[in-house]
């Protein structure tokens, strides 16, 4: 990378390049401060996806459901409590 | 609120969001019988709060694997035992019920997911939490390189903006 690639460098950010690529990413950034800025802020926000749990993104259904039917019969003993 | 609705409300609940909690919780306690009682104290929990599901602010998702941490945790505290390592970030201090602006920015961040494209997020998906490269993510979507790049900064730069608008900076730093 020889001139700004905001593109490259969001994928640098989200540690998608190569070997190749990031080495070109981090000739270019030792010599640019606009990109080291920007990269600053990607990070910001890839620090916050790492915080997040990989079970984010899950959307299987569920197995089972013994946990759904506890809860149904603590909410069903808790309504037909007085009061 | 009727009893029906209640039930629907965990149903349609459980549904949507029951396995990601089943496996948070199996990944956080390595044991299938005491996540499935951490699984169902989080559906309490939401049927306690239903407010989480209507009020438009952050996710369901979010604030539901939040719940499923924190009761981990303090369960772990309750036995008296050595709390086990909770594998989250490096920054994040392990087997610590998070304080409310954490909990806040952490289900404010899945908002902001939410906010985006299925095609941005997907990137994000891929890239991100799958750990995949460039050309296997090109493959799996069935996109250009560039087409990847080009959504993965568009998707950083619009979770960036989401967070600041909700302040997620601010609120971990208290």
């Amino acid at each position: 990378m020889t001139q700004h690639d905001l593109d490259e460098l969001a994928a640098y950010a989200l540690g998608a390049l190569g070997a190749d690529e990031a080495s070109r990413v981090e000739a270019h950034l030792g010599a640019c401060a606009d990109c080291r800025a920007e990269l600053a802020e990607l990070r910001q926000v890839s620090d916050e996806l790492d915080r997040l749990p990989v079970e984010t993104f899950v959307h299987e259904p569920p197995e089972g459901d013994r946990a759904l039917r506890r809860a149904l019969r603590r909410i069903r003993d808790h309504r037909g409590r007085p009061g | 609120m009727t009893g029906r609705s209640d039930e629907q409300m965990a149903r349609a609940v459980f549904a949507e969001h029951g396995r990601a909690m089943q496996l948070y919780a199996t990944r956080l306690l390595g044991d299938r019988e005491l996540a499935e009682d951490v699984v169902q104290e989080a559906l309490i929990r939401i049927w306690r709060h239903p407010e989480v599901l209507t009020n438009g602010q952050g996710s369901i998702r979010g604030w539901l694997l939040t719940t499923v941490r924190n009761i981990v945790i303090s369960r772990a505290r309750a036995r008296a035992v050595r709390p086990w390592e909770i594998p989250e970030s490096p920054t994040h201090p392990a087997a610590v019920e998070d304080h409310a602006g954490a909990v806040v920015a952490s289900v404010t961040v899945h908002a902001a997911l939410d906010t985006l494209t299925a095609e941005h997020r997907a990137v994000i998906e891929q890239v991100y939490l799958r750990g995949r490269d460039l050309d296997e993510v090109a493959r799996i979507l069935g996109v250009p390189k560039g087409t990847v790049k080009s959504r993965a900064h568009y998707a950083l730069r619009a979770l960036r903006k989401a967070m600041q608008t909700d302040d997620v900076w601010e609120r971990r730093a208290q």
